[in-house]
């Protein structure tokens, strides 16, 4: 097994209510994309949190390159690209503005070539010319294309998908499967829950069925 | 492709803050520091003393119990994740969430220290060393009570999920008695009373020490701790940002224990001194305010202290202060409830009217007036301190300050949303 990401007898509750995961254990690998799936309230989403840092295990561990990713979880998310179904963005900044924060703040802004890329990623998801507008009057549609946007852009070696398509018309849609089949096919690996089990089959290899309980 | 112009790079996001906002978090600070100029313009140099002994210890009071609820869970988490900051800016990033509170204390420091209106040119470097003193003591007890704060995720979530703390419970559980909150609020009480504690304890021991030069070591051995400790955890800080925040995000907006209530709530029945118009609506909003916070228990607290300063003897301007306190604490503390998270502002457009829930709110926060009468008029009644008609001139700024609250927090969310949509 290699150290890319792995799952190691992975619990988490609330508070003392019930395990919502007890004892998962699972290996990804680099380049696949794998979907989470399973019934409202059976664990994606706080699988997701745990993966983002934003949620602590109660017992076992998640370990990225050997490391635990909870050690130091700047260092992990450096490589991790985030798309939540609950966006809050800053309202008075544009898309664009948004995403040459991010790629400044991660020191992967470059004068020459950055425009161009965001550019043509902006293209491919069909995001037009509001995209100068501000976050403030987005859609919710337009919000998840511009978190999807800033995810990409970063180049992150994992990316975190939480119900991606919900808000999206059947063009965005499509623009976004097509251009996460080339992020899986450049090396890119992909996690992902969504209610959608058709969009999922046209991007997945693998699928985990949530509620995962004593590892099952 | 439009040239994005290079935009000044900032880790800590700054969110956009409408006027009306800026001018409703001023006005308490601007009326606070006004009553400050009043008491302290014509006060002698050793008076000036005392009064900052009483700033720190209030500032020392107020920090423990504010700090979480300022910093913990981040509302900018989602920006964060996107961009990623570094261990040391996300430790910039929660001091300057601190900054407003911190420059504050300084400006009310700087009000005792010079703002003497008799004698302003007289003692000035004994005064611009209280100033400098006041300075030590309160960023000593912001960064100390930021790292208590900070440091408190993992132990937080040990307690709440039940692998620390088996004893105490064990031992509530014997003698039939059940906590009030989730357990995992025990280290935030705990760290509360630290920071009461050390901040208190260092102006006493300052105030002990008769040699003018030396009462300021304990503020510089305190801000001396404080830094270094924070210091020392500024490489993990990314760390323990995260599971801070984590812990705070589950306890305060994912309230999904599943762990059974340790009391039965209200029941609507029990609201009956509510018009029926208003009823199940302050019904709800009691509700939940007392899975989020024990109010019995606070305002009884809050009581106990004002019986406690009556027989102590302490100054009658003591005894008002803390009437003060009294009542902006239990309105303050149930402002939480007016939050999307508690009141989503969509359903409540399609529950009721806005103006409804102002009269909603305002029943809410009377709900307590009743023990404040109680609580004025039994030191009445046993403590010539305190006088028959100082009852209902209490019991009426309760209802001023209530119907100001309920309609300042009805303002911040049923009415903006009405004023972004209709």
């Amino acid at each position: 097994m290699s150290d890319f990401l792995n799952v190691k007898q992975l619990s988490k509750q609330y508070g003392t209510g019930p395990m919502i995961i007890s004892g998962m254990d699972h290996h990804f690998r680099k380049g696949t994309a794998t979907g989470l799936i399973g019934v409202n309230g059976s664990g994606k989403t706080t699988f997701l949190r745990l993966l983002s840092v934003t949620a602590f295990p109660t017992g076992g561990t998640i370990t990225w390159r050997g490391q635990p990713i909870y050690d130091a979880p700047h260092n992990f998310l450096q490589h991790i690209g985030i798309v939540t179904d609950a966006a809050d963005l800053p309202g008075y900044l544009s898309a664009n503005e948004l995403m040459e924060w991010t790629l400044r703040a991660r020191k992967k802004w470059n004068d020459s070539e950055s425009p161009g890329r965001m550019d043509e990623l902006f293209k491919q998801l069909h995001f037009d010319e509001r995209r100068e507008n501000l976050i403030g009057t987005y859609s919710s549609g337009m919000l998840q294309k511009t978190m999807l946007a800033c995810s990409l852009i970063t180049q992150p070696e994992i990316i975190l998908l939480d119900e991606p398509f919900r808000a999206l018309d059947e063009t965005s849609k499509k623009a976004s499967l097509e251009l996460l089949n080339e992020y899986k096919s450049n090396g890119g690996t992909i996690l992902v829950s969504s209610h959608l089990r058709r969009s999922l089959a046209k991007l997945c290899d693998d699928y985990i069925t949530f509620p995962v309980k004593d590892g099952s | 492709m439009k040239p994005t112009k290079p935009l000044t790079y900032r880790t800590i996001p700054r969110r956009h803050t409408s006027l009306a906002r800026k001018v409703t978090a001023l006005v308490p600070g601007v009326v606070l520091l006004s009553a400050l100029v009043w008491l302290s313009h014509d006060l002698a140099l050793d008076d000036r003393i005392v009064l900052f002994r009483y700033l720190a210890m209030a500032f020392a009071a107020c920090m423990a119990f504010i700090t979480p609820h300022l910093l913990f869970p981040d509302n900018d988490k989602t920006l964060i994740l996107q961009l990623n900051p570094s261990p040391r800016r996300l430790l910039l990033h929660h001091l300057v969430k601190l900054r407003a509170l911190w420059l504050f204390g300084l400006a009310a420091a700087a009000v005792i220290a010079f703002g003497d209106s008799t004698t302003p040119a007289q003692q000035f470097p004994e005064k611009t060393r209280l100033f400098a003193t006041s300075t030590m003591a309160l960023t000593a007890i912001i960064l100390y009570a930021l790292y208590r704060f900070v440091t408190i995720g993992e132990r937080s979530q040990q307690w709440s999920e039940g692998k620390a703390g088996r004893r105490l419970f064990q031992a509530l559980d014997s003698v039939g008695k059940s906590t009030p909150v989730d357990a995992g609020m025990f280290p935030t009480f705990m760290s509360t009373i630290m920071v009461t504690f050390v901040g208190m304890m260092s102006v006493v021991v300052a105030a002990s020490i008769p040699q003018v030069h030396l009462a300021t070591l304990p503020f510089v051995l305190f801000l001396g701790y404080s830094g270094f400790r924070l210091r020392r955890e500024t490489g993990r800080f990314d760390r323990l940002y995260y599971q801070s925040d984590a812990f705070y995000d589950e306890l305060f907006t994912n309230p999904v224990t599943g762990a059974k209530e340790s009391r039965d709530p209200a029941t609507y029945e029990a609201i009956y001194w509510v018009p029926p118009r208003w009823r199940a609506a302050v019904w709800t909003q009691i509700i939940q305010l007392d899975r989020k916070r024990p109010m019995g228990r606070i305002i009884a607290l809050l009581s106990l202290t004002y019986w406690l300063l009556i027989w102590l003897g302490t100054p009658e301007s003591w005894h008002a202060g803390w009437l003060v306190f009294w009542i902006l604490s239990k309105n303050m503390l149930a402002w939480p409830v007016a939050g999307p998270s508690l009141s989503p502002p969509v359903f409540h457009w399609w529950m009721m009217p806005p103006g409804d829930w102002m009269i909603v709110r305002f029943f809410l926060q009377t709900r307590w007036t009743l023990a404040l009468i109680l609580t004025v008029a039994a030191a009445a009644l046993f403590s010539a301190a305190v006088s028959w008609q100082s009852v209902m001139i209490w019991a009426g700024a309760d209802v001023i300050v209530s119907a100001a609250s309920a309609w300042l927090i009805t303002r911040n969310n049923e009415f903006a949303f009405k004023k972004q949509y209709a």
